[in-house]
């Protein structure tokens, strides 16, 4: 049965619309990197750590999140077919993890395929590892922010605007912008377990108020994250009344 | 009011049961108290617009949790014993079909997710009972309303659950739909299975129901023997619109007549009888009209919405 929830979020997914955009968002680091090897461009270390950074963890990658992930219970709960779902003879965390691991496989193959490839054009030293190392963090941070949007569209049906607001607000501006907010923001947590898998590939600041928290910090926080969004759907699952 | 009608009898194993059970939205409430037993059978859960039968119908499947009180369904909690659906066959009000499936897909969802891994053959026959079968390979968003009404209530039929709950079903359906969802129902009931069929229609209930809840304003209004009960209706004083050749004369015998409460003259020139018998008075006024050689060009009761049917029920 769980297979099934699988498949039907995956159809739900990648609806015609909604899989143009992602490919779009997905395709903009690899078209800049192929666009930089047509025209010879010579990227300096800092300008691809901060390719990586910028681009993709702190914009593309939550952007894909949340337009796949939100929906996946807010759009059942707004077409009222979740009900199809409750009144299956199944636990409740049998609809939420098949719901949440589809959404994360659409997220991840497309941003992690996208970033491997654009290490492996633009970069210039321990390719092959950066590019493990970068599609590693985009499974990492994809697995956060799924879950994460996930969960919220079980709360509201207005999870994309809370996830638009997320990640231009907090994760963009005001996590860099106040010191500190870097440790609770899921693009620092990520970026703090690339720096430390891969030190070519990510080098950021070790303090100000752009610098990521320390590892030790990083993956028990980000595991945190995890595990109580995706318990939290559960919970919900469980608790709501569906109409 | 309680009608003086016999409660269904459920036996020691009611399919449904509800102990003091409430539910409120906010400031809202929805339903009020309610306690009872459903047994086997077909029953129809009966009532106005906003009666709170959705409300009812969706605690007893556990799609929504009571504010107060207990809901047993097939002896246990459905919001916690999510086994029980392997047994039910539910189709909720809202028109809930994935619209980007076709309607075989959304009959094979229904099977999987029940862990029927049945033959392509049984989808098939659920699809066929309802008389989709031209139009399985079409998505459902090319659907109108009652073939996704049938559709549904396919995919809440695969399996042959033991079973059925079916909020207003026959919404949409034309004639010819609903004769063929009432033979379902009727074959469901001879196999041995139970239905539970809401509606704010007397007469779709009363074709097919062998008991009959009421709900009135989130209450039990009455509970028992359909023909018990409407036995009771046919009792209740009915207005009754009446348009003649020559209202005076008319109006002024059919007071005479013993089951003629009162009589009004309305301006646009018709006759509003107030009768407590309302059969009776069907056969004595062509008698009448005869007797006096008036034409009777319309006989109508104005007040039998089952709006005003509840109300003397719950007032009476």
């Amino acid at each position: 049965m769980s297979d099934t929830i699988f498949i039907l979020t995956l159809r739900q997914s990648l609806s015609l619309k909604r899989a143009a955009i992602l490919l779009l968002l997905a395709a903009i680091p690899l078209t800049i990197a192929i666009v930089s090897e047509i025209l010879n461009t010579d990227w300096g270390g800092d300008e691809m750590q901060g390719f990586i950074q910028a681009l993709i963890i702190n914009t593309a990658l939550p952007l894909v999140a949340l337009i796949v992930a939100a929906p996946v219970f807010a759009d059942e709960i707004e077409d009222r077919t979740l009900t199809n779902l409750m009144l299956a003879p199944i636990a409740r965390w049998q609809i939420a993890i098949p719901k949440t691991l589809a959404a994360l496989s659409v997220v991840v193959v497309p941003m992690a395929i996208s970033t491997f490839a654009s290490v492996i054009i633009i970069w210039q030293a321990d390719i092959y590892t950066s590019a493990i190392v970068g599609a590693f963090g985009i499974l990492v941070g994809a697995l956060a922010f799924t879950s994460l949007f996930a969960f919220v569209g079980t709360l509201t049906t207005r999870a994309v605007v809370f996830g638009i607001v997320y990640v231009f607000g907090f994760e963009a501006l005001i996590s860099s912008a106040i010191p500190g907010l870097k440790y609770i923001s899921i693009s620092g947590m990520t970026i703090s377990i690339m720096q430390e898998l891969g030190p070519t590939l990510v080098d950021a600041p070790k303090s100000g108020s752009n610098a990521p928290p320390p590892i030790e910090f990083a993956i028990p926080a980000i595991i945190a994250i995890i595990v109580l969004t995706n318990l939290g759907t559960i919970w919900r699952l469980k608790r709501m009344d569906v109409h | 009011m309680q009608t003086a009608t016999p409660t269904i009898q459920s036996g020691d194993n009611p399919i449904v049961s509800l102990g003091s059970v409430s539910k409120w939205f906010g400031n809202v409430v929805a339903v009020s108290d309610v306690t009872l037993n459903i047994g086997p059978g077909i029953t129809g859960l009966l009532g106005p617009n906003g009666a709170g039968k959705t409300t009812l119908l969706r605690m007893i499947c556990g799609l929504h949790s009571p504010s107060e009180g207990e809901v047993r369904l097939l002896g246990t909690n459905p919001r916690t014993d999510h086994n029980v659906y392997k047994r039910i066959g539910i189709m909720t009000e809202n028109e809930s079909a994935y619209e980007f499936m076709t309607g075989l897909e959304f009959v094979r969802l229904s099977a999987r997710l029940k862990d029927l891994r049945r033959e392509e053959s049984h989808l098939r026959e659920a699809i066929e009972r309802v008389d989709m079968s031209f139009a399985l390979d079409r998505k459902i968003s090319t659907y109108s309303r009652g073939m996704r009404q049938r559709i549904r209530l396919a995919a809440a039929i695969v399996g042959d659950p033991d079973l059925l709950i079916l909020d207003e079903p026959l919404n949409g359906a034309d004639p010819t739909q609903r004769i063929r969802f009432q033979n379902i129902l009727r074959e469901t009931a001879d196999e041995g299975r139970s239905v539970i069929i809401s509606s704010h229609i007397l007469e779709e209930v009363e074709e097919v129901s062998d008991s009959v809840v009421l709900v009135v304003n989130g209450k039990l209004a009455a509970q028992g023997d359909f023909h018990a009960i409407r036995a009771a209706l046919d009792d209740r004083p009915y207005h009754v619109k009446i348009e003649c050749s020559d209202s005076k004369l008319l109006g002024g015998e059919l007071a005479k007549l013993p089951a003629v409460q009162s009589v009004q003259f309305d301006p646009d020139g018709s006759i509003v009888v107030l009768t407590s018998n309302v059969a009776t008075l069907q056969l004595d006024l062509p008698a009448l009209a005869q007797t006096l050689n008036v034409r009777l060009t319309m006989f109508r009761p104005i007040d039998d919405s089952l709006e005003s049917v509840f109300s003397y029920l719950v007032e009476g």
